[in-house]
């Protein structure tokens, strides 16, 4: 299998989650990530970094061009419990990160990049999942209200789907029933329905309105009952998601018809799939990371149509492009990609940082 | 290890894993002195007074087995003290408390506490700034020890460059982190690990041009191996010469000559002599140098050592040229200081080892001048010339004995001194040592060795020791796991018990921890931890999940008691979709009568709640009919079939159906065993305290109400003898 090598930092933490900031204006010359860091037995930390963004310094050909990737940390805040997963809502003028915490919290911060001394605040931390007198329960997702930013959906290991504000996250707006199956992650189809993915390999849509109960019964690919590990929404498409599997999988699907699915599923990592997203830039593409150590980029729409459907046991090389690094043989948690500037960035177990350019 | 209690090192304790040169468990034991430096119980210092001056970290036991209230005075009294053990290849320590004297020595009879038996295990923590290292390396370690370097060595050399490129970058870091941690408690660790893994780079090297690199003469690897890992001579002094106005006459130059000479740099001492060329107006001097240059330019090098067999000739024609120029009017004209730097040209031994400063330094200028082709094997004379006159008398250091052992090639040699240098070092190295065949220990006397606890393989040993010593942090598990399960059977074996004990923290970690077990078919393991993971949940109240666990632990008792939890969770409070909550459970694992009971049950509730009763009904005698079904159930399920032998349009039941239901109502009622099968119904009306003659009476009450509606429905169903479903 043939295997782009790609850039890499390393801190002496593992990196739970990663996320480029969007709002610099572009051309721009610098870039802003927010990372998770982990190490058991130490307090967690939500850290802001600034990098050059090397395609601008191709394109101008500055006499300062770093062949390698070297971020600054720049800020840094504790963070209680494992940063599971992780949203940015920016609204121009600031950047929000919310996180869902292994102590079942969620957190929202503020990150100030504009300032000569560039902060990150706690703004405010509850605990939205957990089991009444016998202890917490994880939060494992989390996804922020599309457009208008003002609710907070999150699921977590009591099999709950939780709505919040986002001013006032101490209040649970509505709570669904327990899921028997477990809860493993959430997206926002729109701002009006939430989709959540199941440890039992199934989809289930909620309404907004009132999210006691999914929309409708569950949809399920026949072929597979592996747990969903991720989830995310197509950019324009509110009927296609995809999902990560446990085993290495990556399914799109077509949930119009909830009963019957339309469901396409592709082989492309031997292990556990942490994060998969659609490009933003082709959405005919699914970016994903997983805990064999790579990343991928599949065209699943031209697999598709070469019929290579089968989610076969063995890793298909013919349907997607592998990025790893020689020094990261450890899972990757978490990926990202900066629609404007073109750019990939994963966190790894092994305290790598990964960029590259596409 | 469960169960047994760790010792917490104090805050600020400083020491790092195999790292400390000066390792706090330097004692095979230690022995309490009555009273000194303990408090009240509170907290019972191990170590004694006479050690606090020492930077060397307290440790605290905790719990301590002491009790509380006691003094230390009296607890020693009773014949009590704390005893350990150091395993020095993973810095571990076992503490525990044992006897002064022997039990047959003291007078009173001794009562055993648990406290008296409690083992306390502690190992030294690994500090942050290596843990990079360490997880990098692994991956180094994957590729390359699944790579033949024979059959694919072009793959293999591109991994194995890992290596050195690792312990540099890590080096570029503890050198960043000095300038950063000056001022810090961290600087005392990180300016001994620098040391550390500059005497690891410097074995990695020369190990690496020792055993791995042998088409290349050793002669000049030697020598770069020495300017990467002992800088000289001074830049800088060669930066001074060059802007001074009278270059042959500064005091610096010629000693600046014997030093580059010395490190075989034909360039740096032909460029000075030039520039001290140009400078020169005396024709003579000018003659001298111009005729020295000529002689310089034909120092051995790997440039000037060509693979046609004719090395040896070329070398002995240019030491004749060297020897004519010393006997030449040139020599006077230069004075002693040249005739120094043609001594080393000449490989006089004596004049090489006068003006040498170690002797690394003397053997790379003797084996150049002498003999530059020289093979590996054949560097005993030379090296025993230098080690006799540099280290004689003296206490060779174990980084020096460790660098002879690698000249000498005696591979079992150098592994066993790395051992005592570093685990990560010995452990790698080792196995690429095994990988091209330099550990073969047939012919090897065991007797030596035999005593450090090593096997026959060697490399296991080492990769396996260093994987315990990486054990005190649970960040590390991946790494650990993996190297253990390149270690043949006893790694195995040694991983299938301890990833049982890494620490779950999150539902990811679970995830990764059981999906390696279940990659590298660690099955005892992987039923062990799903086990685990299905008692929490079970304990949450998270059925489902609970099932699911116990299913893949292979536990069909226990998968039994959980749907028994869940079905009356579901009797009691119907507060979840039991059909929801049990279609999640797949199919796929092993059948489970109790399961399967459960999804025919759900199936049965949502059949009548959406209005279906004659499908209702009919899944409710299939329930009934499958022997497989526990009888416990029977009575819910009869309880359950009340309304609709009470439905007012439709009889449900056929007379075929209602004897079914009527036999199972006798079967129950009949059997000694009525009181546990009438268990999972309701007793609303009776107290906690009520007797279970009481209850089991109050239960078969409700069950006296079916016994009449089955004697209605039958009446019915004989006097409209039609299918079930039909309507009355």
């Amino acid at each position: 299998m043939s295997r782009k090598e790609i850039d890499q930092y390393t801190v002496p933490r593992k990196v739970s989650r990663v996320r480029w900031l969007d709002s610099t204006s572009f051309p721009a010359k610098e870039l802003h990530f927010i990372t998770g860091l982990h190490l058991d037995g130490k307090s967690d930390t939500v850290a802001l970094w600034r990098t050059k963004n090397q395609r601008q310094y191709e394109i101008t050909r500055s006499e300062d061009i770093k062949s390698t990737f070297s971020p600054t940390r720049i800020a840094e805040a504790p963070h209680r419990g494992e940063i599971l997963d992780m949203r940015l809502v920016e609204d121009g003028q600031d950047t929000f990160i919310v996180t869902a915490s292994s102590t079942g919290e969620i957190g929202l911060y503020k990150a100030d990049i504009k300032s000569d001394a560039p902060l990150i605040d706690r703004l405010a931390v509850h605990r939205h999942h957990g089991f009444p007198g016998l202890g917490v329960a994880e939060a494992t997702s989390v996804s922020v209200r599309p457009q208008a930013f003002n609710e907070i959906a999150s699921v977590g290991g009591d099999s709950k789907l939780v709505l919040m504000n986002v001013e006032n996250i101490e209040k649970t707006l509505q709570r669904s029933e327990r899921v028997g199956a477990g809860m493993s992650t959430v997206c926002w189809r729109s701002s009006t329905s939430l989709a959540v993915a199941t440890k039992n390999g199934q989809i289930r849509l909620y309404d907004r309105r009132n999210i006691t109960k999914p929309v409708l019964p569950p949809a399920k690919d026949p072929q597979r009952i592996e747990p969903l590990t991720s989830l995310a929404q197509h950019p324009t498409d509110p009927h296609r998601l995809v999902t990560g599997n446990e085993d290495g999988c990556i399914s799109v699907w077509d949930v119009r018809n909830l009963s019957s699915p339309e469901v396409r599923s592709f082989k492309v990592h031997t292990s556990i799939v942490w994060e998969v997203l659609f490009h933003p830039n082709e959405s005919d593409k699914v970016i994903s990371c997983s805990q064999d150590g790579t990343m991928a980029t599949l065209d699943w729409r031209q697999a598709a149509s070469e019929s290579i459907l089968d989610a076969s046991k063995t890793r298909d090389q013919r349907v997607a492009t592998y990025w790893s690094s020689i020094r990261s043989v450890l899972s990757i948690n978490s990926i990202d990609y900066h629609a404007r500037a073109n750019a990939l960035l994963a966190g790894s177990d092994s305290g790598g940082i990964l960029h590259s350019l596409q | 290890m469960s169960g047994i209690p760790l010792i917490k090192p104090s805050t600020g304790s400083a020491f790092g894993a195999s790292t400390t040169r000066r390792s706090i468990f330097s004692h095979p034991t230690m022995d309490l002195q009555g009273g000194g430096g303990m408090s009240n119980g509170i907290k019972d210092q191990l170590l004694d007074e006479d050690m606090e001056a020492d930077p060397i970290p307290t440790l605290y036991l905790d719990p301590s087995p002491i009790g509380k209230g006691v003094s230390v005075k009296d607890w020693t009294a009773k014949n009590r003290t704390i005893r350990s053990t150091f395993r020095p290849n993973t810095n571990e320590v076992a503490v525990y408390v044992a006897g002064k004297k022997g039990a047959e020595e003291f007078p009173i009879k001794q009562t055993v506490s648990q406290k008296d038996t409690a083992v306390y295990l502690c190992q030294a923590s690994i500090a942050e700034i290596r843990i990079p290292f360490i997880t990098q390396m692994y991956g180094v370690f994957l590729n390359t020890t699944t790579t033949d370097p024979y059959k694919s060595p072009e793959r293999y050399t591109r991994y194995y460059n890992q290596y050195y490129e690792g312990i540099s970058r890590y080096l570029l870091q503890l050198y960043d982190a000095t300038k950063k941690e000056l001022e810090s408690k961290d600087s005392t660790y990180i300016v001994q690990e620098i040391e550390l893994m500059e005497s690891v780079s410097a074995v990695w090297q020369l190990a690496e041009f020792m055993f791995l690199t042998p088409d290349k003469p050793i002669a000049y690897l030697f020598g770069e191996w020495l300017t990467a890992h002992d800088s000289a001579p001074d830049v800088e002094v060669g930066e001074t010469l060059l802007r001074s106005a009278g270059k042959l006459s500064h005091h610096k130059f010629w000693p600046y000559i014997h030093q580059c000479l010395l490190r075989g740099m034909r360039k740096s001492v032909v460029f000075m002599i030039e520039q001290a060329l140009n400078d020169e107006e005396n024709d003579e001097t000018a003659d001298a140098l111009d005729a020295l240059v000529r002689i310089l330019r034909g120092i051995p090098s790997s440039e000037t050592t060509l693979p046609d067999g004719k090395s040896k000739e070329r070398h002995r024609k240019w030491q004749e040229d060297c020897n004519k120029f010393t006997r030449s009017s040139h020599m006077e004209t230069l004075g002693s200081d040249a005739k120094k730097a043609l001594g080393i040209l000449t490989g006089d031994i004596e004049e090489i080892l006068e003006l040498t400063s170690s002797w690394e330094e003397a053997f790379a200028a003797i084996l150049l001048y002498t003999d530059p082709t020289c093979s590996r094997h054949d560097l005993g004379p030379i090296l025993k010339i230098c080690v006799s006159k540099y280290l004689e008398g003296n206490e060779i250091s174990l980084l020096d004995r460790i660098k002879i052992a690698i000249m000498e090639m005696d591979s079992i040699k150098t592994i066993r001194l790395c051992g005592t240098l570093d685990a990560w070092l010995v452990a790698h190295l080792a196995d690429v040592f095994n990988q091209y065949g330099y550990l073969d220990m047939s012919g090897i006397d065991m007797t030596d060795i035999g005593s450090q606890g090593w096997d026959l393989n060697i490399r296991d040993y080492f990769i396996i020791s260093y994987a315990q010593s990486l054990m005190s942090d649970p960040n590390l598990w991946e790494a650990i796991a993996g190297y253990l399960l390149l270690c043949g059977v006893k790694g195995r074996a040694m991983l299938s018990e301890w990833i049982c004990h890494v620490p779950l923290e999150s539902s990811r970690k679970a995830y990764k921890v059981l999906r390696f077990c279940k990659d590298h078919d660690l099955t005892d393991s992987l039923q062990s931890i799903h086990r685990v993971i299905a008692v929490e949940e079970e304990k949450r109240g998270q059925y489902a999940l609970a099932i699911q666990h116990f299913m893949s632990s292979k536990d069909p008792q226990r998968v039994a008691k959980v749907a028994d939890n869940l079905m009356q969770n579901y009797l009691q409070s119907k507060a979840f979709d039991l059909l929801d909550t049990v279609s999640s459970i797949p199919a796929f694992h092993a059948p489970n009568d109790h399961v399967d009971f459960l999804r025919a049950y759900a199936k049965f509730h949502e059949e009548y709640k959406s209005g279906k009763a004659a499908k209702a009904g009919s899944t409710l005698i299939s329930i009934l009919m499958t022997d497989t079904t526990p009888k416990k159930y029977w009575a819910i399920l009869l309880f359950d079939a009340l309304p609709l032998l009470e439905h007012k349009t439709v009889i449900v039941f056929d007379t075929n159906a209602t004897f079914v239901l009527m036999r199972a109502l006798e079967e129950l009622l009949g059997s000694q065993n009525k009181a546990e099968y009438l268990q999972l119904l309701p007793v609303p009306s009776l107290s906690k305290d009520s007797s279970t003659e009481t209850v089991t009476e109050e239960r078969e009450s409700y069950l006296n109400t079916v016994r009449l509606s089955l004697v209605r429905n039958l009446a019915r169903s004989i006097v409209h003898p039609s299918k079930p479903g039909s309507t009355v």
